[in-house]
């Protein structure tokens, strides 16, 4: 009975054209409490995704890999990452009597991305093949709390996965490393070749956007040789408690300066080369960490290489369209790091215009002081700029104490009360060929997103 | 006495003290300075640096346990000397973790007793903590701040005779302060210092127990002095009277720093009446549905 009312919350969710995915798991979870371990026991391998930037992006890569020679995997790329949008993704592939569809050959796989917070619920029911930890950001502060207390959660919750389950992880990134250590699942790396080329990357470098962190062990403070976003790059503890190993999937820009999307992949699991979905060293991560899943799960880089090819990044993360003849591109910010990723992107993009949508609804994070953190005065310099959201003023009174701003200033600022306005009045400011970069927070870029959609010039968002 | 025409910042430990936002403390402490013809500067003091540079303003920042482990570690050294300028008229604003390494006592999330300088008379205890307190802050400035002196709030006519602070608070720990001891703002909506007493802070005027300088400590993030442009005027203000007379700084346009903060004020008020509405027990339905919506 359960089992069927839960199936049924599905598909009147479906008609109600419900966009956030999650609800029917919600009701499902309520009225069959046992729906996803359930669900989950009838998948042949699942990949989860967690960390703070790149999981949709990562996720979608994955997917892209498993699908070689099997059906497409079971997934929630729309980011409902929670257990009860999980939950839901699972219940859209199953039969009123509670068996997932097996309509056709190839094996049930899943790839889910899922929340910081969400791991340790749902971990013992799925029982994944491979977890893959993109990064961990400082992020959403209010909701996780500190990054230390998300890296203690997660070496909690990888304490009862199940054994044989694959720990890839990014080797550049310390708060990871300290949390591999503490477990005792097998682990492939991946990282960066050598130092990032498109960047400053000194010891220091990157300001306030790197966070501090601390041996886990004697809690003195990291030191590095070279950094590439924020707090990642060659750490090592200065008591020699824990340093970067030499990753077993390395990744580097095909160009020496860093502005193609060409990348190779080298380590010692064999050579490729592969295209990334973005103009930056974010994206270069996304296909490591995808590629070394595929390594996980038996298959080759070069097959990795090849299933990737051609994969088109989910919606609103660096996407691009047109509109009115305007060239428009879409990244979504939700804390220091993805802003300072922004604004470093932004150098290739030749913008006219750009708009920024800050909203603090609890999807956001209701605290929005990383603006602050970020240094976005090459983002604006010269360029007319659209704030909109409901925090704009707050970004209106960042943009009047930046000190660089104070001397190269943004062409103007204008500050826009409503999403569909200020879309209309960046477009009226965007001469027709021209490009505006959109960088809003979730809920701001979902709603822009939606008018886009609205308007008929955009691929729908994935469900 | 001539007030001086320098002021000087030093910013504790940033490099391990930079809880989201905090830099934006001392961009406000320096445009508004300058914009009064003051000559700013900031020196920042890293873990492990020596020497403590002469200060007029001095501010620290908020971290993670780990962090302020290391910054106790830090103050042994370099406490006597923040002390002395302290108690020789340099202004202090200690925002978080900073506020409560600063106090009386403070036990860490470990159970750690951190040794401490006493220059806020708090007494912090993170231990067997189940619950942050996170959120929004809405909160009275203590009325003492706003007539400081000549009463650098003079400044903003329409915060008389009742001012407000905004700020996000986010923090583990709850503290108490000394019997008789001054809070820095009285929490209207939010949490302050323990969710318990309403008080938010902890305010020492220049003079008090025999030491020169105007000391604030504070939970509220956001950051603060921006959209609170009166409480960095009035740290400004204390500051370069170095324990004198305080006088009246110049008026700035600072028709932007008052919209933010009222939109601070409308939003809190909004989403303190919304939740009111929202029985106890629909919480947990309707919580994950306003996440999912983003409302």
């Amino acid at each position: 009975m359960g089992i069927g009312a839960a199936r049924m919350a599905v598909n009147l969710a479906a008609l109600a054209k419900h966009r956030g995915t999650a609800l029917p798991g919600l009701v499902g979870g309520c009225i069959w409490p046992d729906a996803l371990a359930h669900l989950a026991g009838q998948l042949d391998s699942t990949v989860l995704v967690i960390g703070t930037n790149g999981k949709t992006t990562t996720a979608g890569l994955i997917s892209d890999i498993v699908l070689a020679g099997d059906r497409a995997p079971i997934a929630n790329r729309s980011g409902a990452n929670m257990r009860q949008g999980i939950l839901a993704s699972l219940l859209r592939e199953a039969d009123l009597h509670g068996r997932l569809r097996r309509d056709g050959p190839g094996r049930r796989q899943a790839v889910f991305e899922v929340d910081e917070l969400a791991l340790e619920q749902i971990l013992p029911d799925l029982g994944p093949a491979v977890i893959v930890a993109t990064n961990l950001f400082r992020d959403q502060v209010d909701r996780y709390g500190e990054a230390d207390a998300v890296v203690d959660r997660w070496t909690a919750a990888l304490a009862i996965a199940k054994t044989g389950t694959v720990l890839v992880y990014c080797a550049d990134d310390p708060r990871l490393a300290m949390l591999a250590s503490g477990t005792g699942s097998p682990t492939i790396t991946f990282g960066l070749a050598g130092p990032p080329m498109d960047r400053d990357h000194g010891p220091d470098a990157g300001g306030t956007v790197g966070d501090p962190v601390a041996c886990r062990t004697c809690g003195r403070q990291l030191e590095y040789a070279w950094r590439s976003i924020g707090h990642l790059g060659r750490f090592a503890c200065p008591e020699g408690h824990v340093s970067r190993t030499e990753p077993d999937i390395t990744v580097e820009s095909a160009e020496p300066a860093g502005r193609s999307r060409g990348i190779r992949i080298g380590g010692r699991f064999g050579e490729g080369s592969a295209r990334s979905l973005d103009d930056g060293l974010t994206g270069a991560y996304n296909v490591a960490a995808a590629l070394a899943v595929g390594v996980a799960l038996g298959q080759t880089i070069g097959q990795g290489c090849e299933a990737i090819e051609g994969s088109t990044g989910p919606f609103g993360r660096l996407e691009s369209l047109q509109i009115d003849g305007r060239h428009m591109v879409l990244a979504l910010i939700k804390n220091t790091v993805s802003l300072a990723e922004t604004v470093q992107m932004s150098s290739m993009w030749a913008a006219d215009v750009v708009l920024l949508g800050l909203n603090d609804a609890p999807a956001d994070g209701r605290d929005i002081s990383w603006i602050w953190d970020a240094p976005i005065a090459s983002l604006l310099a010269g360029r007319a700029v659209v704030l909109t959201g409901s925090r704009s003023t707050d970004l209106r009174l960042r943009l009047k104490y930046d000190r660089d701003l104070a001397t190269s200033p943004p062409r103007s600022i204008e500050q826009a009360e409503t999403l569909v306005t200020a879309l209309d009045l960046a477009l009226a400011l965007t001469p027709p060929g021209g490009t505006m970069v959109v960088a809003a927070t979730y809920t701001a870029m979902m709603g822009l997103r939606a008018i886009v959609e609205r308007r008929g010039d955009a691929s729908p968002v994935p469900r | 006495m001539e007030p001086s025409r320098r002021l000087r910042i030093v910013h504790l430990f940033p490099d391990v003290l930079r809880f989201y936002g905090d830099g934006g403390n001392v961009r406000s402490l320096v445009n508004r300075a300058e914009a009064r013809g003051f000559e700013a500067s900031v020196t920042p003091v890293d873990v492990g640096t020596d020497r403590f540079p002469t200060a007029d303003l001095i501010f620290i920042g908020g971290g993670q346990d780990r962090e302020q482990v290391t910054v106790a570690r830090e103050l042994e050294r370099l406490g006597s000397s923040l002390l002395d300028q302290v108690t020789d008229g340099a202004a202090l604003l200690a925002v978080c973790g900073g506020y409560q390494n600063l106090g009386t006592t403070y036990r860490t999330s470990l159970g750690v007793d951190l040794a401490c300088l006493g220059l806020f008379p708090i007494a912090t205890d993170a231990t067997g903590v189940e619950r942050r307190l996170v959120g929004h802050v809405l909160a009275r400035l203590d009325p003492a701040l706003a007539t400081m002196g000549a009463g650098p709030l003079a400044n903003s006519p329409t915060m008389l005779p009742d001012p407000t602070v905004i700020g996000f608070e986010n923090h583990g720990g709850r503290t108490v302060l000394a019997p008789g001891a001054r809070s820095f703002a009285t929490v209207e909506l939010g949490h302050g210092n323990n969710g318990l007493d309403a008080t938010e802070g902890a305010l020492l005027l220049p003079g008090d127990g025999g030491i020169g300088g105007l000391r604030i400590g504070t939970y509220l993030h956001g950051p603060l002095l921006p959209r609170n442009p009166h409480v960095a005027d009035a740290l400004i203000a204390a500051a370069v009277a170095r324990g004198g007379p305080v006088a009246t700084l110049r008026p700035l346009d600072d028709e932007l720093e008052w919209a933010a903060h009222r939109v601070g004020v409308e939003r809190m008020r909004r989403i303190v009446r919304e939740d009111r509405r929202i029985p106890q027990w629909a919480h947990r339905i309707v919580d994950p549905v306003r996440a999912l919506i983003g409302y």
